[in-house]
C-alpha cells in the first residue's frame, strides 16, 4: 500500500489519503462516518464564510453555528446518557420518579478527538490566525487523517494543513524515524501496556469483589498501591503508545505529526506534567479555553479560578464519570497549589538532588491522580486509599507484581531518562551507534514475541 | 535525525542483527525442543505426547475406554493438575464404583474451547480409528460456543491441516489470526513464544515455589480468603475477562441465522462425529461459584445429536468456601464433587458398552 501511495502524483496520494482514512473509520463504526462527513461539511463552509465576511456579528454567529455543531454532537453521544440519568436521580430525591429515555448506544469512535480538532480549525480561522482552505479535499484529509484519527495527536491546521496542501518529499530519514516511532509504539503498547492490563484489572477486580463481599479490610495496601502503579505504566504505554505508532505511520506517508507525550513521569510539577503528557489536548485548552478565559491575566484568584474550570472541563472532556471530573478537578488544585508555592519553569539542568525529589513527589500526585481516572466510583477510590493508609503488608503477590512491573517498565523507562537527560531528546537514539540501535530493535522484537498477551486489549483512549 | 546523517547501509545492518536474532531464537527453540521436548509448559507437553499416549492406551486397554475433555475445570474439579497423579483420585474413585478398572484418557488443558477438542478428537482418536465407548465432555456454557479467541498457534502447531483441512470461517475466523496461523505453522518459536516467556516469567520470579504454601493453605481451608486471584493466573486473567466479553458481544448478535450452526458448529462437529463412531457422550456441565445459565439452544444440540446432558452446576453440598477462586474446586470441594461425578456418569458408562 505504502508503495502504490509513492507512486502516486500528490492529488492522487490525498484521494488515496481519504479514501483510506474513511475505510479505516468505517471498519470502526460505519455509521458514524456520516457524522465526520456532516462535520467535515459544516466547519468547511462555516470557516468559508467567516473568511469572506468582516462583520463582527457575522462572523460570531458563524463560529457559533460551528462550536454548536461539534458540541452538540459530542455532548448528545458523549454526554447524554449521563446527565439523563443524573437528572432522573435528582429528580427522585424530590419524590418525582423518572425513568428518562438513554441512547444506550457507543460513542462515536475519535469523536472527541476529531470534533476539537475542528473546533481549533475554525476558531482560528475566526482569529485570523489561520486562513480558511478552499479546497474541501485537503479540509477532509485534515479531519479524518487515519494515523491519528482515532485518539490524536489533536492537531492543528497551520500544522498539518501546509503538509497536505504541499507535495510531500520521500526520504530515507523518514523511513528510519517512522520504524524507530512504530517500534517504541508496539514495545509501549503491546509489552507494557497489554501486560500491564491483567495486573491492573486483576487488583481492581480484586477491591470490586471485596467491596461486594464486605471483606474490604482483608484488602492488601501494598497490592492496591501497585495496581495503580501498574495502571500509570498501563495508560501511558497504552496512549503514548498509540500516539508514536500514529507518528510513525504518518511519517511513512509523508507527515510529521506533533509529539504527544514526553516523559510525562519525569515531570517536577504540575505545569510540567501538562506540558508533557496528552501536549496536543493541553495546549488546546490552553489555547482555546484558558486563554479564553483570561488566562494569566487578572489577579491570583481569577488565574486559579481559570485554572479550575480549564482542567475540571479538561477532565469532563474524558468522559461522563463524575471520577473524571474529580479528577480534572484534583489536577486543577494542584496547579493552583504550585503555583501558590512559586512554582518556576523547570530546568533539566538543575542539580539532581534538587530535580529527583520534585519529580519523585510529582510522581506521587499523578498516581492519586490515576486512582481517581481508573476508579469506577468514588466510593471505590475510598477504598482504594484506606487499604493503601492502613493495611500494608508484604505478601507473595506484592513481590510478584512488584517484579513484573518493574521487569516490563524498568528498561523503557532507562532508554525515557537517558532520552530526557539529552535535554528531551525525542530521536536521542537515532544520533547513536548503529549497534545500539541494532540491540534495542532486538531486545524490542524478543519483547514482543515473547510477551505480547495472547488477547490484545483495545487502546483505551478510543472511548474517550 | 535528517537525510544528511541517515545511512542506507546502517539502516541494513540493523535490519540484519534483528534478522539474525530473531533466526538465532528459531534454531534455539527448535534445538530445545528436539533435546527436551515441549517441557516448557505442562499444555504443550501434554499436546505433544497425546499421539503416543492416546496409542498407547488404545492397545492396551480393555472396553469401556473412557475420554474425558476438558480444560483446568476438569481438573481443579477432579484431581491436582500435577503430573503423575493427575487423575488418580478420579480412577480410585471410578474403580471403586463400577467394581471394575475402567481405562481413561483424558484430554484436559488450559483454556481450551469446543473448536480445540474438536481437533483434538478429530485427529488424534477419530482418523486413527481410536474412538472410545464413552465421552465425558467436561465444559460450562461459554467453553461450548465457537466465540472468543481460538488457541491459533496450537492448531497451527498440533493440528495441521495436513489430512483434514481447517475450515478457516470456524476456526480461524480473523484475517490477522490466519496470519498468526501460518507464521506459527512454519516458526516453532512462534508457536510457543507465549509459553516461553510465561516460563521465563516463572523462573525467573520462582513463584511455583512461593505459590505452594498459599495454595496448600487454601486447598486445606486455610485461612487464605476466598476468590483470589492466583498471581500466577494475574497476567492471563484480563485475557480470560475480555474473551468474556466478547462472547458477552456475540451473543447479542446471535439472533440471525441459526443461532446453533452460528454458536455451537464445532460442538455439533464433535457430537457428530462420536455419532459417526458410536461413542456415547455425555456433556457433563460443571459447577462454578457463581451461576451460569445453560441456553436453550445449547441443550438442543446436545440432545438432537443423541447426547446426554448432566447438569452438574448445582451439586449438594458444595458451597462457595469450596472453591479456590470462580471456578476451581479447592481439596474440599474436590472430595465432595469426584464421588458425585462418578456416581452421575457410571450409568452412561453402563449404557455406552450395551451395542447399537
Amino acid at each position: 500500500m505504502l508503495g502504490g501511495y509513492w507512486l502516486l502524483p500528490h492529488r492522487a496520494q490525498n484521494v488515496w489519503l481519504l479514501a483510506s482514512s474513511y475505510v479505516f473509520y468505517g471498519t470502526f463504526s460505519w455509521r458514524f462516518l456520516s457524522l465526520i462527513v456532516i462535520t467535515t461539511l459544516v466547519d468547511f463552509f462555516v470557516a468559508l464564510g467567516i473568511g469572506r465576511t468582516e462583520q463582527q456579528f457575522k462572523r460570531k454567529l458563524l463560529l457559533g453555528i460551528s462550536l454548536a455543531t461539534n458540541l452538540g454532537l459530542l455532548g448528545f453521544f458523549k454526554y447524554y446518557d449521563f446527565f439523563a440519568t443524573q437528572t432522573g436521580t435528582l429528580l427522585g430525591y424530590f419524590g418525582w420518579q423518572v425513568s428518562p429515555w438513554l441512547l444506550q448506544i457507543g460513542l462515536p469512535a475519535g469523536i472527541s478527538f476529531y470534533t476539537f480538532q475542528e473546533m481549533s480549525y475554525t476558531i482560528d480561522v475566526y482569529r485570523r490566525v489561520t486562513k480558511p482552505v478552499t479546497n474541501l479535499l485537503n479540509f477532509a484529509i485534515f479531519v479524518c487523517f487515519f494515523p491519528q484519527l482515532m485518539a490524536g495527536p489533536i492537531e492543528r491546521w497551520r500544522q498539518l494543513g501546509p503538509q497536505i496542501e504541499n507535495p510531500r518529499v520521500r526520504s530515507g530519514s523518514d523511513f528510519v524515524e517512522g520504524l524507530y516511532h512504530i517500534l517504541i509504539g508496539l514495545l509501549k503498547k503491546v509489552v507494557i501496556a497489554d501486560n500491564m492490563a491483567g495486573l491492573v484489572t486483576a487488583v481492581f477486580t480484586q477491591v470490586s469483589k471485596a467491596s461486594v463481599e464486605g471483606t474490604t479490610a482483608q484488602l492488601n495496601g501494598a497490592e492496591c498501591f501497585l495496581g495503580v502503579l501498574a495502571f500509570a505504566f498501563q495508560i501511558y504505554g497504552d496512549f503514548s503508545g498509540y500516539s508514536s505508532m500514529a507518528q510513525g505511520i504518518a511519517k511513512w506517508l509523508g507527515f510529521n505529526l506533533m509529539y504527544n507525550f514526553k516523559f510525562p513521569y519525569f515531570a517536577q510539577s504540575p505545569s510540567d506534567f501538562w506540558r508533557r503528557w496528552h501536549i496536543s489536548l493541553s495546549a488546546w485548552l490552553r489555547d482555546y479555553l484558558y486563554i479564553s478565559l483570561g488566562g494569566n491575566r487578572g489577579s491570583s484568584w481569577f488565574v486559579m479560578r481559570n485554572l479550575l474550570i480549564t482542567m475540571l472541563l479538561g477532565g469532563f472532556w474524558h468522559g461522563a464519570r463524575w471520577t473524571f471530573v474529580a479528577w480534572g478537578a484534583y489536577h486543577g488544585l494542584l496547579l493552583c497549589t504550585y503555583r501558590l508555592l512559586g512554582d518556576k519553569p523547570d530546568e533539566v539542568s538543575r542539580p539532581i538532588w534538587i530535580r529527583w525529589p520534585k519529580v519523585v513527589l510529582m510522581f506521587g500526585f499523578t498516581l492519586l491522580g490515576w486512582l481517581l481516572f481508573k476508579a469506577t466510583s468514588l466510593q471505590q477510590v475510598g477504598l482504594f486509599l484506606q487499604a493503601i493508609f492502613s493495611h500494608w503488608r508484604d505478601s507473595f503477590q506484592v513481590r510478584y507484581i512488584l517484579a513484573l512491573i518493574l521487569f516490563f517498565n524498568l528498561p523503557l523507562m532507562i532508554f525515557e531518562w537517558l532520552q530526557h537527560r539529552a535535554g528531551d531528546d525525542m530521536l536521542w537514539l537515532l544520533g547513536k551507534p548503529w549497534p545500539l540501535r541494532a540491540l534495542v530493535y532486538l531486545y524490542i522484537a524478543l519483547m514482543l514475541l515473547l510477551f505480547a498477551p495472547d488477547v490484545a486489549n483495545e487502546f483505551i483512549y478510543f472511548q474517550f | 535525525m535528517n537525510s544528511s546523517t541517515f545511512s542506507f547501509k546502517h539502516e541494513l545492518l540493523v535490519i540484519a542483527v534483528v534478522l539474525a536474532g530473531l533466526a538465532a531464537s528459531e534454531l534455539a527453540v527448535r534445538a530445545a525442543v528436539m533435546r527436551y521436548g515441549f517441557k516448557v509448559s505442562s499444555n504443550l507437553s501434554k499436546l505433544a505426547q497425546l499421539p503416543t499416549n492416546s496409542a498407547r492406551w488404545y492397545r492396551s486397554s480393555d472396553r469401556p475406554r473412557m475420554l474425558l475433555v476438558g480444560n483446568s475445570v476438569a481438573v481443579e474439579g477432579l484431581g491436582d493438575d500435577t503430573p503423575g497423579n493427575s487423575l488418580d483420585p478420579l480412577r480410585d474413585q471410578l474403580s471403586a464404583q463400577a467394581g471394575c478398572e475402567v481405562p481413561l484418557q483424558a484430554l484436559v488443558f488450559h483454556e481450551m474451547r469446543a473448536r480445540e477438542w474438536y481437533w483434538m478428537v478429530e485427529q488424534r482418536f477419530a482418523q486413527q480409528n481410536r474412538m472410545p465407548e464413552l465421552m465425558v465432555i467436561c465444559l460450562d456454557s461459554r467453553f461450548a460456543r465457537d466465540a472468543g479467541r481460538v488457541k491459533v498457534r496450537l492448531l497451527a502447531r498440533f493440528f495441521p491441516w495436513n489430512t483434514r483441512p481447517l475450515i478457516p470461517a470456524v476456526d480461524v475466523p480473523e484475517f490477522g489470526d490466519r496470519v498468526e496461523f501460518v507464521i506459527a505453522r512454519y516458526s516453532q518459536c512462534f508457536s510457543i513464544a507465549h509459553n516461553i516467556g510465561d516460563a521465563m516469567l516463572e523462573r525467573a520470579f520462582s513463584q511455583a515455589e512461593a505459590i505452594r504454601p498459599l495454595r496448600e493453605a487454601n486447598n486445606a481451608g486455610g485461612s487464605f480468603r476466598r476468590g483470589v486471584v492466583w498471581a500466577k493466573e494475574m497476567r492471563t486473567f484480563a485475557q480470560q475477562q475480555s474473551s468474556q466479553a466478547t462472547d458477552a458481544a456475540t451473543e447479542t448478535t446471535a439472533g440471525e441465522a441459526d443461532p446453533r450452526e452460528k454458536n455451537y458448529s464445532r460442538l455439533i462437529a464433535l457430537l457428530e462425529l462420536a455419532q459417526q463412531h458410536q461413542t456415547h457422550v455425555v456433556c457433563y456441565f460443571m459447577p462454578h461459584r457463581q451461576a451460569y445459565d445453560i441456553p436453550a439452544e445449547l441443550s438442543e444440540v446436545i440432545h438432537d445429536h443423541q447426547g446426554v446432558l448432566i447438569d452438574g452446576r448445582t451439586e449438594s453440598g458444595l458451597t462457595p468456601a469450596d472453591y479456590a477462586d470462580d471456578i476451581h474446586l479447592n481439596h474440599d470441594g474436590r472430595l465432595i464433587f469426584t464421588p458425585t461425578f462418578v456416581h452421575r456418569i457410571l450409568p452412561e458408562l453402563r449404557e455406552a458398552v450395551k451395542p447399537r
